[in-house]
């Protein structure tokens, strides 16, 4: 069985196309950690593998080299991945070179001037937008009798033509827009959906309004990328680089140019996205589980405490999920309640991107010049969920955090009554106000 | 003609690789019934249900976590109140097929048991269907032809042929 390590950025579609064949098949495929995009792949040892300095890239364990992520993908494959037979091997092929040939380009000059990484031009935009209808309803037309592309189960041709698909379906393709496409959206998400999928692509998401063009994004990206030329070497790759900041300066003439050639921009733009590292999610490795915290949040904020709360302890996924007591430890200088209540919202505030895995009712109790402030908190995970980014350390260290054993009636207790702002606190201050956190 | 007997049961059964947990038994209302030593279990979906959860978390076929679960319930009621009588121009096949325009399989993501139960109880209507008619109800047809093609489904089964090529997709 083919094994060996891949050399990528993170998050590069081609290299995940490699990776979850490998998942179905069992290859051995290990991405090289010490990988960074614009520096060792232009270094001597590393061209001399690979000539063209481009990732992905492998190496076999017994020192062969592969270039091409089809190429990859294809070696890692198993026989069900390739086809089962001629026609099918064929079909395969066809709908690998349907992806680079067709979506790709249509994909990219839509989406990285919509992610504000590349220059925007309408004529192109609208352009790429009109193939990617064209080539979505041919997908659709072929889909609609069929559950994959190739045969009666997952082949390559799946993984190749869905991974090319997933900038388009994360950051442009709205409810609306892919509406019309019904057997498209049935076979992609059954795809994403598969463990092996998951395994690489993490929870993905489509797209909910769809990323539009932002100067000042765009600015700011090229001053990053600009910051970060001089760590290229090489006389060819400077000569590039210059003339990618080019727009900035000239921009009218370069629109015009621009114009005639759009299909070569989106090369540049893809080692441009190459070098901005996507923030990672800092829930990455944390597994998600079976509770839905959106549809928690909704029957909370639609139905009343005697409905949501039931709701909550039947669906919690205990394995998964964890829950806390967050006390403040300063009560003594809470004076005012509505300065106590800013102190929440501020907090709320700054951790506002832990929303999409927490959820908590935070309550003050007591009066002016005699209160505490203390809430219930749910994270996913079982660990505290400050701790997995610098971003929402502000405020954690000024509580002190005990975890509740889910199964404990006490902590029902607690709960049931965090949830519906009732009860006091520990030295009998009634409930004054609350805030949730969701 | 009931479409949901007890070959279905015993199918599924085989599907799983498990022995009913009882005797299964059909009273003269055609009612099937399920006996074990502590209690009797009556109708169709409920019987299945019960030799289903009776595996437990033991087979990957068996949806686990309670979302799953609440779907695969709903499938088996759907199969004996919609699909027991269809026939291939029945109103009961246009719904089936609707349900499915969605979705590749019925729980999840995956093939699981609740795609058994229904390939079987459906099987003996795609069989006598004309291609025309197959054609017709696309969905349901796309469905069936990459189930079928699961070799513990298809053991016993001959192999049912669908056109690739509608002629109508409304
Ligand atoms: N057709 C190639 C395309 C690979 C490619 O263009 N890689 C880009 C990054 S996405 C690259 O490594 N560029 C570096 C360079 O050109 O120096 C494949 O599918 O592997």
């Amino acid at each position: 069985m083919a094994s060996g390590t891949l050399y990528t950025y993170p998050d590069n579609f081609r290299a995940q196309k490699v990776l979850i064949a490998a998942q179905y098949s069992g290859a051995n495929v290990k991405v090289d950690p010490a990988f960074v995009f614009g520096e060792t792949n232009k270094k001597e040892d590393f061209l001399k593998k690979f000539p063209l300095g481009k990732v992905p890239a492998f190496e076999t364990s017994d020192g062969k080299f592969l270039s091409e992520s089809n190429a990859i993908a294809f070696y890692v494959s198993n026989k069900q991945l390739r086809g089962s037979s001629d026609l099918e091997q064929a079909q395969v092929q066809q709908w690998l070179s349907f992806a680079d040939s067709e979506i790709l380009p249509a994909s990219c000059t839509w989406v990285y001037p919509a992610i504000s990484i590349m220059q925007f031009n309408k004529q192109s935009t609208d352009r790429a937008k009109e193939d990617v209808k064209r080539l979505l309803q041919a997908l659709n037309s072929h889909l609609l009798t069929r559950t994959y592309l190739v045969g009666e189960r997952i082949t390559l041709a799946d993984i190749a033509v869905s991974t090319s698909l997933l900038n388009l379906y994360q950051y442009v393709l709205d409810a609306n827009f892919r509406k019309p496409y019904q057997n498209v959206n049935r076979w992609f998400t059954t795809l994403v959906n598969q463990p092996q999928f998951k395994a690489v692509v993490k929870d993905f998401k489509l797209c909910d309004t769809a990323a539009e063009f932002d100067a000042k994004k765009f600015a700011e990206f090229q001053g990053k990328s600009g910051g970060a030329e001089p760590k290229k070497e090489g006389g060819k790759k400077q000569k590039k680089s210059e003339s990618e900041k080019e727009p900035k300066k000239q921009e009218p003439k370069k629109k015009q140019e621009k114009e005639k050639e759009p299909e070569t921009e989106p090369d540049a733009a893809d080692e441009a996205l190459a070098l901005e590292p996507k923030q990672k999610d800092p829930f990455a490795d944390v597994p998600a589980g079976t509770f839905n915290l959106d549809e928690f949040k909704r029957c909370y904020s639609n139905e009343d405490e005697s409905v949501s709360i039931p709701f909550f302890w039947e669906k919690l996924d205990k394995e998964n999920w964890s829950i806390w007591i967050g006390e403040y430890k300063y009560n003594d200088e809470l004076e005012k309640v509505f300065m106590s209540c800013n102190l929440i919202t501020g907090m709320f505030q700054r951790i506002e991107k832990l929303k999409k895995n927490a959820f908590a009712s935070v309550c003050l109790f007591g009066t002016d010049g005699d209160s505490s402030i203390s809430g219930i908190w749910v994270f996913r995970g079982q660990k505290l969920a400050f701790e997995l980014s610098p971003d929402w350390q502000t405020d954690y260290e000024s509580y002190k955090w005990t975890k509740l054993d889910a199964n404990s009636p006490d902590t029902k207790k607690l709960v049931n009554e965090y949830f519906s702002w009732s009860g006091a606190d520990s030295k009998g201050r009634k409930f004054n106000q609350g805030k949730i956190f969701k | 003609m009931v479409l949901c007997d007890a070959n279905v049961i015993t199918n599924t059964c085989k599907f799983l690789n498990l022995n009913a947990p009882g005797d299964i038994a059909f009273l003269p209302s055609g009612e099937v019934i399920l006996k074990t030593k502590s209690k009797e279990v009556k109708g169709f979906a409920s019987v299945l249900e019960s030799i289903i959860i009776s595996q437990g978390n033991a087979s990957h076929l068996v949806p686990s976590n309670p979302e799953e679960l609440a779907q695969l319930r709903q499938w088996l009621e759907i199969c004996i109140t919609t699909v027991n009588f269809a026939d291939s121009q029945s109103t009961a096949i246009k719904e089936l097929n609707e349900r499915l325009a969605k979705v590749n399989f019925l729980v999840g993501n995956r093939i699981s048991v609740a795609d058994a139960v229904l390939y079987y109880t459906i099987y003996p209507v795609l069989a006598r269907a004309t291609m025309h008619e197959k054609e017709q109800f696309c969905h349901l047809s796309r469905w069936f032809s990459t189930v079928q093609h699961l070799p513990k489904l298809k053991a016993g089964h001959e192999t049912i042929a669908f056109s690739r090529n509608p002629l109508y997709s409304n």
